[in-house]
């Protein structure tokens, strides 16, 4: 009986000494995976998310951006075509938008078989692509791709510099717009980190 | 000493739990810290490594913001002041110009006709481990020029580094 005891008093010694110990891993647990939102920076003015700040988007995203792009490269429109939603708003930098996909689909088409007939190319080279999101909870981020883009024609080259703004909902870009940027002097792209 | 014994074994029972449990607590506090989330990619590398964008930092945003506030109250001086020796700004239309020939396009009249509104900001970083970030931020701009109203939208992008612009690229789209 008296050993019974013993036993007993130390069994609950051993246990208060594991309970201390484990509820310590569980406050380090805590600290190094605390159930924060990812951090976010900057700000918006745009009516409905003034309050909002940016943060990093996802690869998905990104990659229906880069995913479009090679389809566009192949020229094969049809699957272009399956990365804008039927309501797509897309907007030029002259600042035209076209009345629908398809239509812009088609003026891709009359304007690349305008550019073989003419015996020039156009061609271009990817030089960022990222995304940011100012509501993750929420779908929708903001694919920035920014090109340098070469047209040639009779031996003379226009250069010039894009970067596409796509928001994307589901795979599908549903504003796409188009800000751009002239070269007067073709220049080595400046390396920056 | 048959007690002694039991004793002993229950001790050394007890504290192998807690050496146990303990090594779990150490083992928490040496694992790394992960580096955060980075997406896209980027042909611009120095040294051959390829780089991923990450989120940057309010302190660069805020050095935009700052630049955007002095230079509406048309405070030279002070968009001077935040620009570094050898930045180089390259124009939606083409120009580049030098901080100089820059200082002296923004101080002329052509800037009194322009007015805008500033939409948003934010930073992305390449390579968090030093210094520079691409602050993009947006702009609706008007610019009348003898009685028409030119509408655009200005995306720019921003090198800073050290609460200094060292790169400022123009784009624009046209509204209609």
């Amino acid at each position: 009986m008296k050993n019974f005891k013993l036993i007993i008093a130390v069994l609950i010694l051993a246990t208060i000494s594991y309970s201390c110990n484990n509820s310590a891993v569980q406050r380090m647990s805590e600290k190094i995976n605390p159930e924060e939102p990812e951090r976010a920076v900057g700000m918006s003015d745009w009516a409905g998310v003034e309050d909002m700040k940016w943060h990093i988007g996802t690869q998905d995203a990104v990659d229906v951006a880069k995913n479009m792009d090679s389809a566009w490269k192949a020229k094969d429109y049809e699957t272009m075509r399956t990365f804008i939603s039927d309501t797509a708003t897309i907007t030029a930098t002259n600042g035209f938008t076209f009345d629908s996909p398809d239509e812009f689909i088609e003026s891709r088409k009359r304007r690349d078989s305008v550019i073989t007939s003419n015996g020039a190319t156009f061609d271009w080279k990817f030089t960022n692509l990222f995304s940011v999101d100012l509501d993750p909870t929420t779908g929708g981020e903001h694919v920035h791709v920014d090109y340098y883009g070469m047209y040639t024609k009779d031996g003379k080259e226009d250069n010039f510099r894009v970067m596409n703004r796509y928001y994307v909902i589901d795979g599908k870009i549903v504003v796409w717009n188009s800000y751009s940027q002239e070269i007067i002097e073709p220049k080595e792209e400046t390396e920056e980190e | 000493m048959k007690k002694l014994k039991l004793i002993f074994t229950i001790s050394i029972l007890a504290a192998f739990v807690y050496s146990c449990n303990n090594s779990a607590v150490q083992r928490m506090m040496e694992e790394p810290v992960e580096p955060e989330r980075s997406v896209g990619f980027t042909n611009w590398s120095d040294d051959g490594v390829e780089y991923k964008f990450h989120l940057g930092t309010d302190a660069a945003v805020q050095v935009v913001r700052d630049l955007d506030k002095v230079w509406s109250d048309q405070d030279w001086e002070g968009v001077r002041g935040m620009l570094s020796d050898t930045a180089k700004f390259y124009w939606r239309n083409g120009n580049v110009f030098s901080v100089d020939e820059f200082m002296t396009q923004i101080s002329s009249d052509s800037t009194g006709s322009a007015t805008w509104k500033f939409n948003g900001a934010f930073s992305v970083d390449l390579d968090p481990t030093r210094g520079g970030e691409h602050v993009h931020a947006d702009f609706s701009v008007s610019t009348k020029t003898d009685s028409t109203t030119v509408n655009r939208d200005v995306l720019e992008r921003y090198y800073i580094i050290d609460g200094k612009v060292v790169t400022w690229h123009q784009y624009s789209i046209d509204v209609k």
